[in-house]
């Protein structure tokens, strides 16, 4: 008995998790949803009187005038409470639903700023939280329209069957027993789906996948021209079959308590009270019309029973989907938090003898590394893929926790400095920039044109990079939205261009400290030459550190890091660095050859 | 009505692929309508009994089998529900592959219209299900119906009357539902919009890539703005058409809301005279059916609004149906293997936009390696989407071996020619089957992947994963799975390359992620791939064109200067100051070791 009431427990407890949090957010639900409540209840209980009111009213004998006033009073009475739930169901509860998506929607999205870096990294969290984004949108408010429905069947149930009390006090045995049996058995089925539901989630997430992919514009090229649409159509129906399987065998369990259950509920119980009504009217203990009265009012109990049952099973089903959403909801993150020694300015960072590893992997990336950057240097890393710079990159804007070692900050240890204080200082292009379907002037600031010098900075950074010209070309200039995902008329720039943008958005910032990762990957050589001039002349006061495979950008730097596996081999200018003759030297040269191999 | 036209189209959907599902909808009907006959008939009995020899024994028996049938109806039912998930499920599946199919032969311009990524790509996405529900609705609805049409006939049986009320009501009834739908497809169309907005920042906040942004600059204060704007004209659009959504919902309830009572006056007011047994039976039952129909009425309301949600949700997917390729699926000539590439004087632009591309002219003989260099937005990757014929040119011709592109059979044309992209997509399968992008089943085919990952160098990481070629990329359904690099990513590109044996290669910015050690290997094994494969490089990266046999030099859309290397040196143009920029740090000036 207790191993099936803890289960279930769990289920009511998700869910009104979730029902606390819609209230949270539309407060007046809560007195509307009550009205509602009563509402329907008083309604489904005027029905049941009006039937035993007319079947004793014609039985006995009345008149048929005096059968339609009284049944014109129960209408008016049960138009009332139709008005009522209208007004709930039609005005305010779509209405309220539509808040709640806008307010839970911005919840998690704010949210998604405070979730560790390190999370991201694991597909598993990362689909689920997408998931969760997606699913919070409606089920949060299903979940509470399903409670608002059991509620209201429970109520109901209870009214009718205290209805049914007062006109017959055994009948309630029979109920009771038949109610308790049938929820026994429903519950095991519902363990099994439970069982399914876990044993067939890797198919599940696979089918999704598929669907993805081949709806999503970035496959679209490859799955035209090459035979890989067939491979994952193949790998598709494998999923399905296996799901089929699995499905079936689980399916076959759930027949004989399925059996139990309509043996009880529909063979004993309301055979039983069929049998049971039959016998006292045939023993003369009540009259047709009392007969009459009672079979309606357990059929209506019994139909809200069910409906009771069925909103348990639909609960169950939200809760296996709830435990994302709620724990997105209950997140709370190592390092996103917005609290330590706020940062004014940058003057210094120490890097002292770190170590680093990504949490599901056995290597470690970031090897015994020291380095110290003052304001004012201008450095490059350099490096072969996957030695370790772009997460070099990540450890100093604090993403992820060390394993060993401690980097300050103006000689704040990194551990007891806010975040979000510390990246308002650095201004970063990453090698996985984005473009946003915003105005091009919101794309470079990364926030609203606010004034008149916010126009300036944009104007001043588009200049710089060598798009002013393009830009004063469109009609509506920096306001131009710079994809076409809202307005056909907006512009779609070359990958270049783009590039350019979000080099742009590095000088239309006040940051101390520059980071740029391969800045110029995407450009041509003369566009490349000039932005790296620029980067590098720009204000003597800023701190620059760029990371880049093309030599040619590195070479004008005050001073050039090598990173061999995670940690710094070779320091030292350009000139200094090839004298030695080592790696560095030997990358150059390579590159250096594919320019001379003509001449 | 276009409604009416998507019900049926799903309907013919579900049946095409599991006729069986017709069969046991009726079954589930007929169960329906007895199970609701049956307490109806037992309450009959029961008072007719009574007037008769009030046996015990007999309604014992009556009740024990009606109720025994009504115990294994509903077991049916539940083994019919378990057989109609089972059908949803496979339908979905081979509906979507259906889908999957159809999306293949339409041209690849779709994707790239704002229409189709704002309103169809999420909607495709769920539309499968919709169609299922559709489907599944209707005869829920259909279901309910009949039920209550036979509950309804045992009433009328009392008088005709009954009849011509209820069809007075269901008239009046269907007419204002009808009304309803309309305003709330116009309040559907004008929320449209916003509602694209709102699940765009959805998809930018939920995108890996944009963590860093979102972490690092106020991006995100931005973009919420701008969803909060979104949703509150949401719902000013629901503002403003609630009164007569609502005015119209209350009338359609209040009219199921008299039917009950309106029967049960009917129904008495030809007993009330005429108080026989037979009639007194009659009324008890009626009553049971009455209760039943009401129940049942509750029920349809709701059964409607569920087909009427999906019901909207699937013109989207039967639209994509409709639509016609005029590139893909086209039949043509097969290609034989590749000898020459001639673009002749060839002009392309997007839909109604300025000239991508004007009067290009190019020439490509079998064996050469071509370089084709310019800034961005020269319109390089859109030649290179032409010559995948995955758009075709506006003016002039591209011929392959002197045959017309658009007199060829595509499929036959992308084996020979392919291209390896700048943006390289892995998929959640294995090494092997992301580099030979089909399941390998041959030993030629495993030979085949070995050598093209010896070609692209990846053969070095894969020799040290312990499932080797069999490892699965991505950490999604494998938790010793793979993550393959930047660098990695492209070489993994150029083994695909190299496995899907093209005889043309157009190489897209193949090394823009690799270090210099990385990237001279990649080009030396380019070049390696010997005297009978073509190459077309595409780059800025002015390494690529020094051994070129030919190159071209393309700005705005135009070629401005083409050659070999010497030649263009020579000309002391465009070329060579771009070439000079580049190679001056590493050849010339201060910058030299000497």
């Amino acid at each position: 008995m207790m191993k099936s009431k803890t289960p279930k427990l769990n289920t009511f407890s998700k869910n009104f998790k979730v029902l606390r949090l819609v209230f949270r957010f539309c407060p007046q639900l809560l007195w509307l949803a009550v009205i509602y409540i009563i509402c329907s209840v008083v309604a489904s209980i005027l029905k049941v009187y009006l039937i035993s009111e007319a079947i004793s009213y014609v039985l006995s004998g009345g008149s048929f005038i005096g059968l339609i006033t009284k049944v014109l009073y129960i209408l008016i009475a049960e138009v009332i409470c139709l008005f009522g739930n209208v007004l709930y169901e039609d005005f305010f509860e779509p209405r309220y639903r539509n808040i709640y998506v806008k307010k839970i929607q911005t919840h998690l999205f704010k949210k998604v700023k405070e979730i560790d870096m390190l999370e991201y990294d694991n597909p598993v969290f990362y689909n689920k939280f997408s998931r969760a984004l997606r699913d919070s949108q409606w089920r949060g408010f299903r979940v509470y329209r399903t409670i608002i429905d059991f509620i209201k069947s429970v109520c109901i149930s209870l009214a009718l069957g205290t209805y049914v009390i007062i006109t017959d006090s055994l009948l309630i045995i029979v109920i009771l027993v038949s109610s308790i049996v049938g929820i026994l058995a429903i519950n095991e089925v519902h363990k099994l789906w439970y069982r399914l539901f876990k044993e067939t989630e890797l198919e599940h997430r696979f089918s999704w996948y598929i669907n993805r992919t081949f709806y999503n514009v970035r496959y679209a090229a490859e799955l035209k021209t090459t035979t890989v649409s067939d491979l994952l159509i193949d790998k598709y129906k494998d999923s399905v079959n296996s799901l089929e399987k699995k499905t079936f065998n689980i399916n076959k369990k759930m027949i004989p308590h399925q059996v139990v259950f309509n043996l009880f509920d529909q063979f004993l119980a309301q055979g039983a009270t069929y049998l049971y009504l039959g016998i006292r009217l045939f023993k003369g203990l009540i009259e047709v019309s009392e007969f009459s009265s009672s079979i309606n009012a357990t059929m209506s109990f019994y139909n809200n029973f069910m409906a009771a049952m069925t909103t348990i099973t639909t609960l169950k089903e939200h809760a296996r989907y709830i435990d994302d959403f709620l724990w997105v909801m209950d997140y709370k993150p190592k390092l996103e938090k917005n609290e330590g020694f706020e940062i004014d300015e940058f003057k210094q960072i120490k890097i002292e003898n770190i170590n680093f590893k990504y949490h599901e992997s056995k290597d470690y990336v970031i090897n015994n590394l020291s380095f110290e950057l003052n304001i004012g240097d201008k450095i490059a890393i350099v490096g072969h893929n996957g030695s370790g710079k772009t997460t070099l990159i990540k450890l100093i804007l604090k993403f992820y926790e060390l394993q060993s070692g401690n980097i300050y900050i103006n000689d704040i240890n990194y551990n007891d400095v806010n975040p979000f204080s510390l990246r308002r200082h650095m201004a970063v292009v990453f090698q996985d920039y984005q473009i946003y379907a915003v105005s091009i002037a919101e794309n470079i600031l990364m926030h609203k044109v606010r004034n008149k010098a916010d126009e300036e900075k944009v104007y001043d950074a588009l200049d710089k990079v060598g798009l002013l010209e393009k830009v004063k070309s469109l009609k509506q200039g920096i306001y131009t939205e710079m994809t076409r995902e809202f307005d056909t008329s907006g512009e779609a720039f070359s990958g270049g261009e783009r590039q350019r943008i979000v080099v742009a958005r590095v000088f239309a910032t006040n940051a101390d400290l520059y980071i740029l990762d391969e800045p110029t990957a995407s450009l041509d050589p003369l566009a490349e030459e000039k932005i790296n001039k620029l980067i590098l002349n720009t204000a003597v006061d800023k701190t620059i550190i760029i990371i880049a495979h093309r030599l040619s950008t590195v070479v004008d730097t005050d001073k050039i890091y090598l990173m061999k596996q995670g940690t710094f081999t070779e320091i030292g200018t350009h000139q200094e660095l090839l004298k030695l003759n080592g790696d560095y030297a030997l990358m150059f040269n390579t590159q250096k050859q594919l320019y001379e191999s003509n001449e | 009505m276009k409604e009416i036209k998507n019900i049926c189209s799903s309907i013919l959907c579900v049946i095409k692929i599991k006729p069986t599902y017709l069969v046991v909808k009726i079954l589930t009907i007929i169960t329906s309508v007895i199970s609701s006959l049956i307490p109806v008939f037992v309450v009959n009995e029961i008072v007719n009994i009574y007037y008769e020899d009030k046996n015990i024994g007999r309604i014992a028996i009556l009740i024990g089998i009606c109720f025994i049938i009504l115990a294994f109806i509903k077991l049916c039912d539940f083994i019919i529900e378990l057989y109609d998930a089972h059908v949803r499920r496979i339908f979905v599946a081979e509906e979507s592959i259906i889908f999957y199919k159809k999306l293949s032969s339409l041209d690849y311009e779709l994707h790239e219209s704002p229409i189709f990524l704002n309103d169809y790509t999420r909607a495709l996405e769920e539309s499968v299900d919709h169609i299922f529900s559709t489907c599944n609705g209707t005869f829920n609805v259909l279901k309910i119906v009949i039920t209550s049409i036979g509950m309804f006939s045992i009433i009328a049986t009392m008088h005709y009357s009954v009849i011509i009320v209820a069809v007075g009501l269901a008239i009046i009834y269907t007419i204002l539902k009808v009304l309803m739908a309309k305003v709330q497809f116009k309040a559907s169309t004008q929320q449209r919009p916003f509602r694209r907005m709102t699940r765009y920042n959805e998809r930018s906040f939920t995108l890996k890539e944009s963590m860093s942004e979102l972490k690092t600059t106020e991006i995100g204060d931005l973009l919420l703005e701008k969803n909060e704007i979104a949703h509150n004209n949401i719902i000013k659009v629901f503002d403003k058409y609630i009164f007569p959504k609502t005015i119209l919902s209350f009338i359609c309830n209040l009219l199921l809301t008299l039917l009950y009572p309106l029967i049960i006056c009917v129904v008495a007011y030809f007993t009330i005279d005429n108080l026989t047994e037979e009639a007194v039976a009659w009324f008890a039952s009626m009553t049971v059916a009455a209760t039943t129909l009401s129940t049942l009425i509750t029920q349809l309301a709701r059964a409607f609004g569920e087909v009427g949600q999906s019901m909207v949700e699937v013109s989207v997917a039967f639209d994509l149906l409709k639509m016609e390729g005029t590139i893909e699926s086209k039949k043509g000539i097969d290609v034989n293997e590749f000898n020459s590439l001639d673009v002749e004087n060839i002009s392309f632009s997007y839909k109604g936009d300025v000239n991508q591309l004007e009067n290009i002219s190019m020439h490509i003989k079998k064996g050469q390696k071509i370089a084709i260099v310019g800034h961005n937005g020269a319109g390089k990757t859109t030649l290179v989407k032409l010559l995948l014929r995955l758009y075709d040119v506006k003016n002039g011709a591209i011929l392959y071996n002197n045959t017309n592109y658009k007199d060829i059979n595509v499929n036959s044309l992308r084996k020979e020619v392919g291209a390896v992209f700048q943006n390289v997509e892995v998929y959640a399968v294995s090494i092997a089957e992301n580099v030979l992008l089909r399941t390998p089943k041959s030993e030629e085919d495993f030979d085949l992947i070995n050598k093209a990952l010896k070609f692209s160098g990846l053969d070095e990481y894969v020799e040290k994963l312990p499932n080797g070629i069999n490892t699965i990329v991505t950490k999604e359904f494998d938790k010793d799975g793979v993550v393959l690099s930047g660098g990695n990513n492209q070489r993994l590109a150029i083994a695909r390359g190299y496995a899907l044996n093209y005889n043309l290669f157009i190489l897209d910015e193949p090394s823009s992620a690799l270090d210099p050690l990385a990237e001279a290997k990649v080009y030396n094994n380019m070049l390696a791939l010997g005297r009978d494969k073509t190459i077309i490089f595409i780059s800025h990266r002015l390494t690529t064109t020094v051994n070129a046999d030919y190159i071209y030099l393309f700005e705005h859309g135009k070629i401005i200067e083409q050659g070999t290397h010497l030649e263009l040196m020579k000309l002391d143009g465009k070329y060579k100051e771009m070439f000079t920029s580049q190679s001056k740090k590493y050849l010339g000036g201060d910058y030299d070791e000497k």
